[in-house]
């Protein structure tokens, strides 16, 4: 359950499970139709093209099955009349923290944010309900042509950059979840690094719903020019609520020639929410796009970053961590489509299912006809913790021509008895024993990501650890 | 199984994951082209005669359940092909050198049944040859119960020529402490789609399903299989292996599932595909779905060219480039027999 907080800030709590009362200066109501769309526009004042785009939008997204041949039967539970679309302060994203109104401020220094922008980012978009409540970059990265501000800003300021790669990753009728976000979006980041420009510090993005039954709908699209180099985090926490909240992000990411992106997700959504989010990047020649990902909260997650190599020897990774308790489903993976000659992919994926919890891997590897010389390896791995637990591993790998080499393995296993005994003997309860043993399962993944949020996520894996096993 | 609702089942769609990178609406237009009445074949066995009997017995073991199929399978019984039913009581039945022979001979359209059951303490070797006229189309249900502490290793051929068309539909259903072993190879049709549910359903059951193939020109192999864990204390092993050659396209579609409550159990299944051109392609679909603990599951898919190395190694020793391919791709192959032919109850 969650508790309204009111008092000074408290130590960060990355599990994020407090709320504020709502204030909001706008609220779209629930349901999704054409007034809803006035009313986002209105609110945000966009230009006519982007109303008619996301009413476009909106007629494809009505038409689109939900894709349930495929997907877990979960996602049938979205209930799309009872999620509200857009719940707005009215104020523009502020670049200081002192500007920022009280309980956004303190729902942010509560998860740490401004500590963790003083100590080692570049820059930070704080997001709250729909919009970006703050966003600020350090001065010498806007002199250098770094631009970091939310879609909105990104679309009106900065339209030549932006417009031309708007959707074009991930087109509108991708599928039902990709034409719902490009009819609804708002907030997220539009990341822009110039030719040659190599960001020492990550960019962070933190994604916060407050308000019931709320529908998040993000937008994310990041531009690295040729041969620039960056690191993005994200992460995300909701309070726990009786009803649904939809989280239901697009992230898009051009690797231009030579260029590096990585992109490190930490969700820690309650198990209210249906965590649905379409990540894809394109790499174009020599680039490189990584994706590192770590899934612990949310009821259901269905996540599958996925990487385009279009350019000659451009590499596509993704790593990816997810922990699935009682009542959650984290159905999570990746893609790969080889679609140049000569680029490599490498897909490393583990999970762990504790109590009644159910993990999934769901990936896909494409070698298309022409593109010859290619190679992935794809490694997944699955930990069971209890007897009800559940794991499973669907992928799909399709390989055109004589030239190219893939490869995939997953094996499934549970913590050993003998192990677990060893600990015990030495001192360690049985908890601690077990939670030892899941953070080696995942310890060369962990290492991948920043040290700031390895050290976090062995915390938030020991906490969903204590509550599981006893 | 079967759907049994009283609407008929529709030919699989795009929507149906079993058939997910197929040609279900193809094939199912080459049947209607090839269905003639009845159908035309012969489906016939040198088991003696006290052991045969041309009805299947009541029951749900008669027929297999399909991999998303049921459209044919529909189509299959209702064209009213003949059946076989088999009975292999305790002792010996068919050795490696003489198997014991089931044959099936598919005229324009043909959609025979075939039921084999093998009681407790038997062992049988049974050599299953399917051939064809030329243009003609076979859906076969095959279904082997292998009962407690029997032995069945069952070698299935499946040839024809490049306009021939062919489905099988089969189950092998292993009972405590049975042992089977399959392996299928398929050669010369157009068009062959394979589907094997393995049932392990009593401890200690153990289950090796296998398959070779050299598909060619424009085939299209399409081969799915299950390893469906019931019980608690099974083991089950599947290794599919292809080396493709100019525009012949492969799909692989495996599934381990360990059932609630199957603990201990211990499953396995691999795709390994040899690319020898460049116009020729593998869809692999391996999947795990596992809801109990204390299992040891795994499974592996890979589709790579011919090691370079190995090819210089033997284009150095004089051999030519056709030559070396041919033996590095029955070497590759050669691990299938390996299997197939190596003692009963050695772990693979």
């Amino acid at each position: 359950m969650t508790h309204d907080v009111d008092q000074n800030p408290l130590p960060p709590d990355t599990r994020g499970e407090f709320s504020f009362p709502e204030k909001h200066a706008f609220d779209a109501g629930y349901g999704l139709s054409e007034r809803t769309i006035d009313y986002i526009c209105d609110a945000k004042g966009e230009p006519d093209w982007l109303r008619d785009f996301r009413k476009e939008a909106l007629r494809k997204f009505r038409e689109l099955p939900m894709p349930l041949h495929w997907a877990p039967e979960e996602i049938g539970g979205v209930d799309f009349e009872q999620i509200r679309y857009y719940l707005a302060q009215g104020t523009p994203a502020k670049k200081s923290w002192d500007e920022v109104p009280d309980e956004i401020k303190r729902t942010f220094e509560r998860l740490g944010v401004p500590e963790q922008e003083r100590a080692f980012l570049a820059g930070v978009d704080a997001q709250y309900d729909s919009e970006t409540a703050y966003n600020n970059m350090r001065e010498e990265l806007s002199k250098k042509g770094v631009i970091f501000v939310n879609p909105t800003e990104g679309l009106t300021r900065y339209e030549s950059i932006f417009r031309p790669w708007f959707g074009k990753v991930i087109p509108v009728g991708d599928n039902k979840f990709s034409a719902l976000n490009h009819a609804a979006f708002s907030g997220g980041s539009f990341i822009y690094v110039p030719k040659g420009v190599k960001l020492a510090q990550p960019l962070q993005a933190y994604f916060r719903i407050n308000s019931e039954s709320l529908g998040q709908f993000e937008r994310t699209l990041i531009i690295a020019d040729e041969g620039a180099e960056l690191m993005y985090m994200e992460g995300c926490t909701a309070p726990k609520y009786d009803s649904a909240t939809l989280h239901s992000g697009v992230v898009e990411l051009v690797a231009l020639k030579g260029a590096r992106i990585q992109y490190v997700t930490v969700q820690n959504w309650a198990t209210n929410v249906y965590n649905l989010v379409i990540q894809r990047g394109i790499a174009m020649e020599d680039a490189q796009v990584r994706w590192i990902d770590c899934n612990l909260g949310s009821g259901l997650t269905m996540k599958y970053p996925a990487v385009v190599l279009r350019g000659r020897r451009a590499r596509g990774e993704v790593v990816s961590i997810s922990l699935a308790r009682d009542g959650q489903l984290q159905d999570t993976g990746a893609r790969m489509i080889h679609a140049a000659p000569e680029t490599t992919s490498n897909i490393v994926a583990k999970s762990i299912s504790i109590g009644r919890g159910r993990a999934s891997y769901r990936g896909e590897v494409q070698v298309q006809r022409g593109a010859t010389n290619c190679r992935n390896r794809t490694e997944c791995d699955a930990l069971l913790l209890h007897a009800e637990s559940r794991t499973d591993t669907y992928p799909a790998i399709s390989v055109h021509g004589d030239s190219s080499g893939v490869q995939h393995e997953a094996s499934v296993s549970q913590v050993d008895e003998e192990m677990l005994f060893y600990m015990q003997q030495r001192g360690l309860t049985r908890a601690q024993a077990m939670s030892l043993a899941v953070n080696g399962f995942i310890n060369d993944l962990v290492n991948e990501f920043p040290m700031e949020y390895s050290v976090e996520l062995r915390r938030l894996i020991d906490l969903e650890m204590e509550d599981s096993v006893g | 199984m079967m759907n049994n609702d009283a609407t008929p089942p529709e030919v699989p769609n795009r929507l149906n994951e079993d058939w997910r990178y197929g040609r279900p609406q193809q094939f199912a237009a080459d049947l209607a082209a090839r269905m003639n009445g009845r159908g035309t074949g012969e489906l016939t066995t040198d088991a003696p005669a006290e052991c045969v009997r041309r009805s299947l017995p009541e029951g749900a073991d008669a027929c297999p359940p399909s991999i998303g199929s049921d459209y044919f399978l529909r189509r299959a019984l209702q064209s009213g092909g003949d059946a076989l039913h088999i009975v292999l009581p305790r002792g010996e039945w068919g050795t490696a050198e003489a198997p014991l022979r089931i044959r099936c001979h598919a005229g324009s359209f043909y959609a025979p049944q075939l039921c084999v059951e093998l009681l407790p303490g038997s062992r049988a070797h049974i050599l299953e040859e399917h051939t064809h006229d030329p243009d003609s189309a076979l859906v076969c249900l095959r279904s082997y119960t292998v009962h407690p502490d029997a032995e069945l290793r069952l070698e299935l051929r499946e040839t024809g020529d490049d306009a021939s068309r062919a489905m099988n539909i089969s189950r092998i259903q292993c009972r405590e402490n049975a042992r089977a072993r399959q392996l299928t190879t398929c050669s010369g049709l157009a068009w062959a789609r394979e589907e094997t549910t393995g049932e392990l359903c009593g401890a200690g059951a153990e289950l090796l399903l296998l398959s070779a193939n050299r598909p060619e020109g424009c085939q299209w192999l399409d081969q799915r299989c299950r390893q469906l864990h019931h019980a608690a204390g099974a083991r089950s092993r599947a290794l599919y292996k292809n080396v493709l050659r100019d525009a012949a396209t492969c799909i692989f579609g495996g599934n381990i599932r360990v059932e609630p409550g199957a603990h201990e159990s211990d499953a396995y299944l691999s795709n390994l595909n040899l690319m020898l051109s460049a116009e020729a392609a593998v869809h692999s679909l391996p999947q795990l779905e596992i809801m109990a603990d204390r299992v040891r599951c795994s499974h592996g898919s890979a589709s790579a060219p011919i090691d370079p190395e190995q090819l210089f190694y033997l284009r150095s020793r004089g051999i030519g480039e056709a030559d070396a391919q041919a033996i590095l791709a029955d070497a590759f192959l050669h691990e299938v027999y390996l299997l197939f032919n190596q003692p009963q109850g050695t772990q693979p």
